[in-house]
């Protein structure tokens, strides 16, 4: 049985694949600049929300983990090619991928033994990881930033790449 | 038993504190006229609810109503569309109409209960009246769009834990 508030908040920090997806969602943010750089980090845990109640319902979706490491692929792969999609369209990227994140925390949460403390746990955690991604994005504002983020996207993608094929 | 058991009572509990919380941020972002309107019905409509509570109507579903509430109101704050402003009256006399009936304390004497229960209304209005304060002086003070941004984030985060909260009171464990 999970426990409280530190296992809800270490949840996605130990998962080395929700970490580096939620890292490169803030990161995509800043990099596709306002509304995108805050409307991403309020979209992500709306959406994220019914994956969760999902995963609490036992509703059956296949290819969770696959769903994860594609989304760290994914967004990488976006920010490394500096690809810049209209803010619609960038919504509803993060947002099908924040269902599989909020699947996966779902997942957990009946066997929790103070499930309000987890999930307060789990979106602190998110909303923490949104931040650090924003904050590295930011780097952006200076040439030699471009390639750092650029680089970080790609390093991210191929951390995706990892989890989908087990290496990682 | 007692005004200051019933003044914690929406503190403590998980239900009515979301809702209010989410009730709060929605309305802290509302062009003011609409703050006074949506409180004024909460209030009205929760004082009938607390009737209703006192004469010994109780619902399962009280509990994951008031988190569907929160989840609808903390959305609707973070995602900012126009024109919500009859959703959000909507949204207080539903509130206050739950909160008013989950407020309603066990039976005992009659003189006990109105007490108990007249202290949960105060509670609720307070945690709503200080909730929506705190978001005004915060956007006074720091008068960035950053402080928008802020809360709107936060009311993302209320919205996901109602919701999930919800969820977890429907499924059975």
């Amino acid at each position: 049985m999970s426990g409280g508030f530190v296992s809800g908040f270490a949840h996605p920090i130990l998962g080395w694949d929700h970490v580096v997806a939620m890292v490169a969602v803030g990161m995509w943010g800043a990099f596709l600049g306002a509304p995108a750089i805050w409307l991403l980090p309020i979209v992500f845990p709306l959406v994220m929300a019914i994956g969760t109640v999902m995963g609490i319902a036992g509703v059956p979706i296949p290819g969770i983990e696959t769903g994860i490491a594609a989304s760290a692929i994914v967004l990488g792969l976006l920010i490394l090619l500096a690809i810049r999609l209209p803010l619609w369209i960038a919504c509803i990227i993060v947002g099908g991928f924040a269902i599989f994140h909020g699947y996966a925390h779902g997942t957990e949460l009946p066997q929790s033994a103070n499930p309000l403390a987890f999930i307060i746990g789990f979106v602190l955690a998110t909303g923490m990881l949104h931040l650090i991604g924003i904050a590295f994005g930011l780097l952006l504002r200076w040439p030699a930033g471009k390639y750092a983020v650029r680089t970080a996207g790609g390093l991210i993608s191929l951390f995706g790449l990892g989890f989908l094929f087990g290496f990682a | 038993m007692g005004f200051y058991s019933g003044f914690l009572h929406p503190l403590i509990s998980f239900d009515q504190l979301l809702a209010l919380l989410a009730l709060s941020v929605m309305c802290g972002l509302a062009p003011k006229p609409w703050f006074g309107r949506s409180w004024l019905v909460f209030a009205t409509v929760a004082i009938v609810g607390i009737c209703f509570g006192l004469l010994g109507y109780q619902d399962a579903r009280v509990s994951p109503a008031l988190m569907a509430i929160g989840f609808v109101a903390a959305g609707l704050a973070a995602l900012r569309p126009s024109g919500v402003q009859t959703i959000q009256i909507l949204l207080s006399a539903l509130a206050g109409a739950l909160v008013g009936v989950s407020s309603a304390p066990d039976p005992g004497p009659v003189r006990d209960m109105i007490i108990t229960a007249c202290g949960g209304l105060v509670g609720a209005n307070y945690i709503l009246l200080a909730v929506v304060g705190g978001i005004c002086w915060f956007r006074d003070r720091f008068d960035h769009e950053w402080s928008l941004i802020a809360v709107r984030i936060i009311a993302a985060w209320i919205a996901t834990i109602s919701i999930s909260m919800a969820a977890l009171a429907l499924t059975p464990r």
